[in-house]
């Protein structure tokens, strides 16, 4: 069976492996790709995956090919001030693999395409990072690598190609495990373009009505493992972001100031203080979660932490990957620490010629001689003596939204309550502002908490002329249950969420032992997290300290030395036990044959002929141990000369060899 | 100049590396192995990874990064511990024939354990050909490419193959123990006989066709009949192996002789010659064969057919001039 090498003989796996992988990859990237790559992919597919199912083996010609690929580089050009760098690159290799993906004829496009998909998925990567991708990676790769080996062994069934390529992945997989180990992290060697992350999260601008988007969401955003005792539920105050510009409608930052400050926790241990770590999920603001008041311990990787006046922790970028840092908070401490620097009035700005029933409602209620603390018990009476209630679905309120809030509807979502709790406390004179962060969080075990999207909240801060920045939540007045045991709960109507969330995987709480997975399931989602994601050169260093003891140049060496021995001699025992497999019948066979003649003392020569041998030997024999030689030689040529796979002949071998 | 010494060089160090025998089992000593193209690109995607997982502190970038790494320290080592099982044996049992496709045949055992084997081979600069081995397949036939007519020291055949993911190539160089005599081209042409009586006169022709045979009788088939001389109605009826018995009308002593004329179209006259002899041959007729000096006296069988294509083979004009310059 000859076959000139391009025309391939390929197994029907190959080209649909690739197609398939190629799929998946364009999945995992989409979100950054553009709008005509988008539908040049598609097409792509399609056109691929029927060459792939019907077989056909026409051929575009090269020049057209060609032309496409210059013209697409053109628009790719054009475009990639915009895009930036990384997205660019993403979108020149996936316009490169649809390409090489409608061509694919010799094995060398095959690799191509294969080496690739390989890139594109470390640039998905950069996007997705928890389990489930990873895993969703892993199963791409493994098609890739069986493709691969389809290639190469062509008459093998798909299910053997599956096989030999799962086996030498899994064999690989303690290898890499070792590597990633040992091998010493590096600091970044340049600055990279940032990847944009397109995850959900709270936003800058805050519309009433927007966080109830968020609550329909069941993605995780942090967790946040305690060193010590836990907050309780009513302490869970993420504070994220700080808005301090009302329009009438939304709020806003009004000026967005880099500034940082450093400051130095009490050395006294009478503050209570809680220690943790956060691990955030990638988010699409540069802005972190703390409990107040917050000291950074450890940054995020290189990234350093700011930490504002306003309480808040932020990066110079959007965090586009998972990041760990660890923080201490002092919930005891007032909000003090900027009384003097801080420029208050602008928390007192007003839109004018909006809400008028509300400005005129503060004016009856309250007046100049009243205290800070009276004014804002009048107005907290609003909300207590009206029929309010908690709902995800509030209505519409396209005009003057608080007063139509306060007055008509009476039906909303915390960024309601916390808007019109901040506008009035604004008219009434008293300085205020929204924070918008998370609120509760499910305590996974005794020590770890996860905050999903659901946990979004917004509460107000009002100033203090003595007390600084007090917290108020006008959310817990109507809903108190809302603080306490979360959204779920608080709801007036149950049902709401059910309906609403699009991925329910919430409601496995309904039953107990799904409740269980899924509590398992986050475990083993957090273990990933801290172990592989969270791995840095501080971590490297204690666990290798922990396994070696003090590394200085000479140990680490050493180390290194031991694991690449290590692996030698892993790979040596696998082909070690796969040498020692039985080769063909006919082998086995021969090699008895010889180790039965050089117990007589004659050994085969290499390249020695069988004739040859026995013909040298036989001299040396008695009459009847030469003559079975003859006879092994004439069933050795019957067995050689018929067919290879002649049962018969190889029985009689095996006789004659017995009567040796 | 430097290619020609190169070249000199790589095949004295490779006659000493892999001595010419007449069988090999790829082993330690006959294999080399780098990585193939794809291999290398796979290199450099993995220093990519190890730098764009370094500089966005992307672990699970890095971890694929050692992971192909990993891979292909494997992978080089199941490439050789695959190509290894391969043991190859030459067979120089063929005919091969002027500008025809040479195909050698070779006994080729692959000792692997329910793997299908694959083995390209490549003859000095054309491209590779690829050998699926099934398991009950005898030879395999490695085309070499057309051969002028001649006697050819072969090049070294280069077998290679790039198991499990193409990532490395092992292949070695293996020289073939025998020398090929490719013979002329039959072309077909009648039969021009000189019986060695009027050996003088050459004019004096006599053609001859082989359906002017005639069907004497039928007698008992003896081993040195040919097999086409066989009554297969007869054997069909049960009776037994017979055979047809012909008349010949040539007789016994026919000498083939090249045309003194012929130095211009000498291919021609060869081939014309080689088809005779085969003909011949096939309805077992005695014959000699005379070119230039070189003389075979009128015998008949395989091996003074062989004897004679050989001679074919290797007859060079010069053989042709000497004679007439005499």
């Amino acid at each position: 069976m000859i076959f000139q090498s391009w025309q391939l003989n390929l197994s029907k796996l190959t080209p649909l492996a690739i197609v398939f992988a190629f799929a998946c990859v364009f999945f995992s990237v989409q979100s950054s790709l553009m709008g005509w790559v988008l539908v040049l992919c598609a097409c792509c597919f399609c056109i691929a995956l029927y060459k792939a199912l019907v077989g056909t083996q026409r051929r575009i010609e090269n020049r057209t090919l060609n032309l496409l690929s210059i013209f697409c580089i053109a628009i790719l050009l054009w475009y990639a001030g915009d895009f930036g760098l990384l997205r660019t690159m993403i979108n020149l290799m996936m316009v490169a693999c649809c390409l090489k993906l409608i061509n694919l004829h010799r094995k060398a496009d095959y690799q191509i395409v294969s080496m690739t998909l390989l890139f594109l998925i470390a640039c998905g990567m950069i996007f997705h990072q928890d389990l489930t991708a990873t895993l969703f990676f892993s199963i791409i790769i493994l098609l890739i690598f069986a493709a691969l080996n389809a290639l190469e062994q062509p008459k093998s069934s798909i299910n053997k190609n599956i096989k030999d390529a799962t086996v030498l992945v899994l064999q690989a997989l303690p290898v890499t495990l070792l590597l990633f180990i040992v091998t010493p992290k590096l600091s970044p060697l340049w600055q990279m373009p940032a990847a944009k992350s397109t995850q959900t999260g709270l936003s800058e601008t805050v519309t009433p009505g927007d966080i109830a988007e968020l609550a329909k969401s069941t993605d995780l955003v942090f967790r946040a493992e305690f060193s010590g005792p836990l907050p309780s539920p009513d302490e869970r105050y993420w504070r994220s972001i700080v808005l301090d510009y009302f329009d009438g409608k939304s709020w806003s930052i009004a000026k967005q100031n880099y500034d940082s400050y450093n400051w130095q926790a009490p050395s006294d241990n009478s503050n209570k203080k809680y220690e943790y770590v956060v691990i955030a999920e990638p988010t699409s603001t540069r802005w972190l979660y703390s409990l107040d008041i917050p000291e950074v311990r450890q940054d995020i990787g290189i990234q350093n932490i700011r930490f504002n006046q306003r309480y808040q922790l932020s990066l110079d970028n959007p965090l586009y990957k998972q990041g760990l840092y660890v923080l201490n908070s002092y919930p005891a401490l007032a909000l003090t620490l900027f009384s003097q620097i801080q420029d208050i009035e602008r928390y007192l700005q007003v839109p004018e010629n909006t809400n008028p029933r509300t400005q005129d409602y503060i004016k009856t209620i309250t007046n100049d001689n009243m205290s800070v603390d009276s004014k804002i018990q009048a107005i907290a009476a609003h909300f207590a003596n009206h029929p309010f209630k908690y709902t995800l679905a509030p209505p519409l309120m396209p005009t003057d939204p608080v007063d139509t809030f306060l007055f008509d509807q009476q039906l909303g979502f915390c960024s309601h309550y916390a808007s019109a709790f901040t506008y009035m406390l604004r008219l009434a004179g008293i300085p205020a502002r929204i924070v918008t962060g998370y609120q509760g969080g499910e305590q996974q075990s005794q020590s770890l908490i996860s905050i999903y999207q659901y946990d979004a909240h917004a509460w107000v801060e009002a100033w203090q002329p003595d007390k600084a920045w007090v917290r108020y939540d006008p959310t817990a007045i109507v809903a108190p249950n809302r603080v306490i045991s979360g959204l779920i709960d608080s709801l007036t109507n149950g049902q709401e969420f059910r309906q609403e969330a699009s991925f329910a995987f919430l409601l496995f709480k309904d039953f107990p032992l799904l409740n269980e997975i899924r509590l398992i399931l986050a475990e083993i989602d957090h273990s990933w997290s801290e172990s592989i994601l969270g791995f840095n050169q501080d971590t490297q260093k204690s666990l290798l300290k922990d396994m070696f003891g003090n590394l200085d140049a000479t140990n680490m060496s050493y180390v290194l030395l031991g694991s690449f021995i290590l692996i030698a001699i892993f790979i040596g025992t696998i082909l070690l036990i796969k040498s020692h497999q039985p080769r063909s019948e006919w082998q086995k066979l021969n090699q008895h044959f010889n180790q039965k003649l050089s117990k007589r003392g004659f050994v085969k020569n290499t390249g020695e002929t069988l004739a040859d041998f026995i013909s040298r030997v036989k001299p040396n024999l008695d009459e009847h141990s030469a003559d079975t030689l003859d006879q092994y030689q004439r069933a050795y040529y019957v067995y050689q000369y018929q067919s290879h796979q002649n049962p018969e002949a190889l029985q009689q071998i095996k006789r004659v060899l017995n009567r040796l | 100049m430097l290619k020609k010494w190169f070249m000199r060089q790589k095949s004295h160090w490779l006659d000493k590396r892999i001595p010419i025998a007449q069988a090999y089992t790829f082993d330690v000593n006959n294999t080399f192995i780098m990585p193939s193209i794809f291999g290398w690109s796979v290199i450099g995607i993995s220093v990519c990874l190890f730098v764009l997982g370094t500089n966005y502190q992307n672990n699970i970038i890095l971890l694929v990064c050692y992971f192909l790494i990993a891979l292909l320290l494997l992978s080089l080592f199941q490439s050789y511990f695959y190509f290894t099982r391969f043991s190859i044996k030459f067979n120089n049992a063929d005919e091969y024939y002027a500008n025809r496709d040479v195909t050698l045949r070779a006994d080729i055992q692959f000792a692997h354990k329910e793997s299908f084997g694959q083995l390209m081979y490549r003859y000095s600069k054309s491209i590779d050909n690829v050998i699926n081995i099934e398991h009950d397949t005898l030879f395999q036939h490695l085309k070499l490419g057309k051969f002028a007519r001649g006697q050819h020291n072969l090049d070294r055949l280069t077998f290679s193959s790039t198991y499990p993911f193409g990532l490395f190539r092992c292949w070695t160089h293996l020289a073939i123990p025998f020398s090929l005599n490719v013979y002329p081209e039959p072309i077909k042409a009648a039969l021009v006989v000189n019986n060695t009586e009027q050996n003088d006169k050459a004019d004096a022709q006599r053609l001859v066709s082989s359906s002017s045979e005639e069907l004497q009788g039928i007698r008992e088939y003896s081993t040195t009949d040919p097999i086409h001389h066989v009554s297969w109605k007869h054997v069909a009826k049960g009776q037994g192996l017979l055979s047809k018995d012909f008349a010949e009308h040539v007789s016994a002593k026919t000498i083939l002789r090249l045309k003194p004329n012929s130095s211009l179209n000498l291919e021609l006259e060869l081939s014309k010659l080689t088809y005779l002899v085969n003909q011949l041959s096939r309805h077992s007729q005695t014959f000699g064969l005379e070119l230039g000096r070189q003389q075979i006296l009128p015998n008949t069988g395989e091996g003074h057919r062989l004897q004679c294509l050989k001679e074919l083979a290797t007859f060079s004009i010069n053989d042709f001039f000497t004679e007439h310059q005499r």
